[in-house]
């Protein structure tokens, strides 16, 4: 399978407590179970089914997803900034797999 | 000639006039499919709510903002968001959205955690429908209280099995 690509859209600067906008995308087809292929034969399913986001090492935001989230799967959310930080986002595929990537928001 | 051209023609006018009568008794009977499925919610959904210990979901809440389009052509991918209103703080947050669709074969869709560093209990994806249903959010609030809301949606094409 291609490798997805992770995009988040992040500010890198923002006002002590302030609350951002962080908007993320996977490429993924978020196989449902449900669908087959040309053979005829059901294609198994496989999709993210956890989303996490963790900064400075506190849980912000969690989703548990299951299969009627679209492919390529977008997830936007907001959160507080009270000191400069990373942001870490981690994606669970069925499988055990895990993707991840993270941002640097500095405070002033 | 002619006579040939004649007969080549008039089968082809007797088949599509069959799979049109064919494809009329299809049509009604989906449509009477959708109406009995309006009156009665899924045994699945039954199941979902009972375990999400929800009773009825007959109020809305004025608090749950559910931003969904009343009409959409494709249902793989229809864009929702959601917001609770409600002050996020350590003592008084929302701690989880449920949302469900009541005639999907997986009825769940999504549940998403916040926290009181949420800031804000908002969060946006795009969904899957399988046909026109209602949409419904089930908010849990931090001291156990349950929040619910749900909205129609027309659906045309079915997301749940083409891409």
């Amino acid at each position: 399978m291609v490798k997805p690509k992770l995009r988040v859209k992040a500010p890198k600067e923002a006002h002590r407590g302030e609350i951002v906008e962080i908007m993320t995308l996977i490429s993924h087809p978020m196989d449902t179970g449900l669908r087959k292929d040309q053979d005829g034969i059901l294609i198994p399913r496989k999709i993210i089914n956890k989303f996490i986001c963790i900064y400075n090492g506190d849980i912000v935001f969690k989703t548990n997803m299951h299969e009627a989230i679209s492919s390529n799967p977008l997830i936007q959310f907001n959160f507080i900034v009270k000191e400069s930080g990373t942001l870490d986002l981690i994606w669970h595929e069925d499988g055990g797999k895990i993707y991840s990537t993270s941002r640097n928001i500095s405070v002033h | 000639m002619n006579g040939v051209k004649i007969n080549k023609k008039e089968p082809s006018i007797s088949m599509s006039r069959r799979t049109l009568l064919s494809s009329m008794g299809a049509l009604a009977l989906f449509g009477m499919d959708s109406f009995f499925s309006y009156t009665w919610a899924s045994i699945e959904l039954d199941q979902t709510l009972e375990e999400l210990l929800v009773n009825k979901i007959s109020e809305d809440s004025p608090s749950i903002i559910l931003n969904l389009p009343n009409l959409v052509y494709d249902g793989s991918r229809v864009p929702f968001s959601i917001e609770v209103k409600s002050p996020m703080t350590e003592t008084n947050y929302v701690r989880q959205v449920h949302v469900l669709a009541e005639h999907n074969p997986f009825p769940r869709i999504a549940t998403f955690h916040f926290t009181p560093l949420s800031g804000k209990a908002f969060a946006r994806t795009r969904i899957r429908l399988s046909k026109s249903q209602h949409v419904i959010a089930v908010a849990e609030l931090n001291d156990g209280s349950i929040l619910t809301a749900r909205k129609w949606i027309e659906i045309t094409l079915n997301g749940c099995k083409e891409d």
